[in-house]
C-alpha cells in the first residue's frame, strides 16, 4: 500500500519545477479525491532546502484515481 | 551466434576485457563509464556490451540504451548512445517517486516516471520502422494496473506498452487511430519485452527473443506526438498510469531488426545482466521431467538416468506448455526408476516441487507422491470436492485451500509447493501464493517416486486426458516466488 503526504495547491505549485534530489524532480499528482499529493520518496528523500517543510509531511494511504489504459 | 562470438572477440581484441586490457576501452564506452562514475567489473560490462552492439551491427542504428549503470539517479540517467547531459541526448528526466539500485531503476506505481525526452514523430527516421525492447526485472506489483513505457498524441498516435493485474492482458500498441499491435494475452513475466516493427507495417511482438505474436498493422501518418516516457505513459502531455516495474534496460533502435540481430541483441543483454532475471539455474533442479516426444520418461535433470520413468498403465502424450505433455488415462501413472535414497520433504533441508497441470474432471488426483503406509514420505493430492491441494507429510495432512475449479477451468496451472529450511510449505498455483503450512517432517520412506498415483493408497490417478509438464523436484533449495513467477511467466521450458 503506497503512502503519500496531502499538500495544499499552493504547496503544490511550489514544488512544480523543482529537484528534491539530483536529477529527481518533485512530481505532486491528484488523488482520487482531487487532493494534491507526493510520494513517501520525495518527503523522506528530499534534499532541497528551500522545501525543507516537505520532510515533516504526515504521510497517509494513497487512494488512486482509476486507471485508464491508453486504449480507451 | 557462432558468428557474433567471433566476431566480439575480434573486437575485444582491439578494445580489451576491461580498463586493465591490452587496448582500455572502447570510446564510446569510455564516454559512458565517465559520464556515470562507475568502474570496476560494471565498467568492463558496458565496454564489453558496446563493443558488441557494434560487432552485430546495431550501433549505428542504436539511438537510445539505458543499461540503469550504478545506483543513483544521477548515473542511471545517462544513454549509453549518447551520454551527454542533456536532453537533445535522450538523457532521462526523474520525476516522483524512483527506486535506484544494482537491479536498475524502479518507478513506485504511485507518481515516479522518467522522461527519455525522444519523441516518436520526430526522432525516428521512419515513425513506422522501429525497435523498442523494454527489459523488466520486475512485474508491476503493488498497483492493480500500469503503463510500462510510451505516449500518446493528437490525432491518436500510439506507442505505449501496458497491462492489467492479475493474469488479464499486457498490450503492445503503436500507430495512429489506435491500432493494437498486439497483446500477449496474459500477464507478462520478466525479461525482455519487445516490439519490432517494420516500415510495411509487419510487425512481431517478443518476450525474451521468443516470437509471441505477429501481424499487420494499418498505419497512417501521426499527427501531434509527444516524448515517451517509462513507468507511465505521456498522455497528451500529461505523464499518467503510473507502474512499479522495474526496467534493467530500454532500448530503441531507428528499424526494425531481422531475426538474427534480435536474436544477438537478446544474447548482449542477457549477458551484460549475467543471464536472464530470476529463471532457475541448471545446476538446482536434481529431476526435471519434460515429458517431451522421445523422452516421455527421461529425467533430465541432475539425478541423470537414475530418475528416469517407468510407464505403468500406458499414460500417453499430448500438446503441454512447452512440446508435449503426459497426457493421463485414468488409469495410467509414473514410477521412479528405484529407491533413490532422498525424497521431497524428508528431514530439514529445503525442497521444491513443482509443474504444470491440466485436470479434465473432479476426483481426488495426485501430483507427485513418495511414500509408503502409515507415517512415512509425503504426496500432493488435487482435490477438488474440497477445492484444496492436500499435502500429507510424514502423516501429517496440511490443506491448501484454492478457488472452486482453479485446477479444472480447461487450461495448464502451474502447481508449487517449497518447504523451506524452517519446515514451512507453501503453496503456489501459477505463482500466487495459497498460504503456508508448518510440519517437521519425521520420515523419509523407502521408495520410489510415482507420479500421478498414490502408492501408499494405491489411488489417485490422473483423470483421463489430464495432462502434466515440466515437472521438477528441487532438492535442498525452495524456489523464491519471483523465481516461480519467472517459470510461470517465461513461455520458455526451463531447458531450452
Amino acid at each position: 500500500m503506497s503512502l503519500v503526504a496531502i499538500i495544499t495547491e499552493s504547496q503544490k505549485n511550489e514544488l512544480v519545477g523543482k529537484l528534491y534530489i539530483p536529477d529527481t524532480y518533485f512530481n505532486p499528482v491528484q488523488d482520487v479525491n482531487d487532493n494534491w499529493v507526493i510520494s513517501e520518496e520525495e518527503v523522506k528523500e528530499n534534499q532541497n532546502q528551500d522545501v525543507a517543510w516537505v520532510n515533516s509531511l504526515p504521510l497517509t494511504t494513497f487512494q488512486p484515481k482509476p486507471w485508464i489504459p491508453p486504449q480507451q | 551466434m557462432l558468428n557474433f562470438i567471433s566476431n566480439l572477440t575480434v573486437s575485444t581484441i582491439i578494445y580489451g576485457e576491461g580498463g586493465g586490457g591490452t587496448g582500455g576501452y572502447d570510446p564510446d564506452a569510455q564516454a559512458f563509464i565517465n559520464a556515470t562514475g562507475i568502474s570496476g567489473a560494471e565498467a568492463d560490462s558496458i565496454n564489453t556490451l558496446t563493443v558488441g552492439l557494434k560487432d552485430i551491427g546495431l550501433w549505428t542504428d542504436l539511438l537510445v540504451l539505458y543499461p540503469f549503470a550504478g545506483t543513483t539517479s544521477t548515473s542511471q540517467k545517462y544513454n549509453l548512445k549518447n551520454p551527454a547531459d542533456t536532453d537533445a541526448a535522450f538523457r532521462l528526466t526523474f520525476a516522483g517517486g524512483w527506486t535506484h539500485d544494482v537491479n536498475g531503476a524502479k518507478g513506485n506505481g504511485t507518481n515516479g516516471y522518467a522522461n527519455m525526452h525522444f519523441d516518436p514523430g520526430t526522432d525516428l527516421t521512419d515513425t513506422k520502422s522501429l525497435y523498442v525492447g523494454l527489459y523488466l526485472y520486475q512485474w508491476q506489483v503493488s498497483g492493480s494496473s500500469g503503463d510500462i513505457w510510451g505516449s500518446l498524441g493528437t490525432p491518436e498516435y500510439r506507442t505505449a506498452f501496458w497491462g492489467t493485474l492479475p493474469n488479464t492482458n499486457t498490450y503492445w500498441v503503436t500507430g495512429a487511430n489506435g491500432q493494437f499491435v498486439g497483446s500477449f494475452g496474459y500477464e507478462v513475466g520478466l525479461g525482455n519485452y519487445s516490439m519490432n516493427r517494420a516500415s510495411s507495417g509487419a510487425f512481431t511482438l517478443n518476450e525474451n527473443n521468443y516470437p509471441f505474436r505477429s501481424g499487420t498493422d494499418s498505419y497512417t501518418t501521426p499527427g501531434t506526438t509527444y516524448e515517451w516516457v517509462l513507468a507511465g505513459y505521456n498522455n497528451n502531455g500529461t505523464p499518467a498510469g503510473f507502474t512499479d516495474a522495474g526496467f534493467r534496460a530500454v532500448t530503441v533502435i531507428d528499424r526494425n531488426l531481422t531475426d538474427t540481430e534480435e536474436a544477438e541483441l537478446q544474447a548482449l543483454l542477457d549477458q551484460y545482466y549475467g543471464g536472464r532475471p530470476y529463471t532457475v539455474a541448471e545446476d538446482a533442479v536434481n529431476w526435471y521431467y519434460a515429458f517431451d516426444s522421445g523422452a516421455l520418461l527421461t529425467n533430465d535433470g541432475l539425478a541423470g538416468a537414475a530418475g528416469d520413468l517407468t510407464n505403468v498403465g500406458s499414460v500417453g502424450q499430448g500438446t503441454g506448455v512447452f512440446g508435449d505433455a503426459a497426457e493421463f488415462n485414468g488409469t495410467g501413472y509414473f514410477t521412479g526408476a528405484g529407491d533413490i535414497g532422498q525424497q521431497p520433504f524428508s528431514g530439514s533441508s529445503e525442497w521444491t516441487v513443482c509443474g504444470w497441470i491440466l485436470l479434465t474432471s473432479g476426483g481426488n488426483q495426485i501430483f507427485t507422491s513418495q511414500r509408503t503406509a502409515g507415517s512415512n514420505g509425503y504426496r500432493i493430492l488435487m482435490r477438488q470436492a474440497n477445492n484444496d491441494v492436500l499435502l500429507t507429510v510424514s502423516g501429517t495432512n496440511m490443506s491448501f485451500s484454492i478457488p472452486a475449479g482453479l485446477l479444472t477451468d480447461g487450461d495448464f496451472h502451474h502447481l508449487a509447493i517449497t518447504m523451506t529450511s524452517g519446515n514451512t510449505f507453501t503453496l503456489y498455483i501459477d505463482g500466487t501464493s495459497y498460504g503456508t503450512n508448518v510440519k517437521t517432517p519425521t520420515t523419509n520412506a523407502s521408495t520410489t517416486l510415482k507420479i500421478g498415483y498414490d502408492g501408499a493408497s494405491g489411488s489417485g490417478q490422473i483423470a483421463s486426458g489430464g495432462k502434466m509438464d515440466d515437472l521438477m523436484i528441487i532438492r535442498n533449495r525452495a524456489l523464491t516466488q519471483q523465481e516461480i513467477l519467472g517459470l510461470v511467466y517465461s513461455k520458455y521450458p526451463y531447458k531450452n
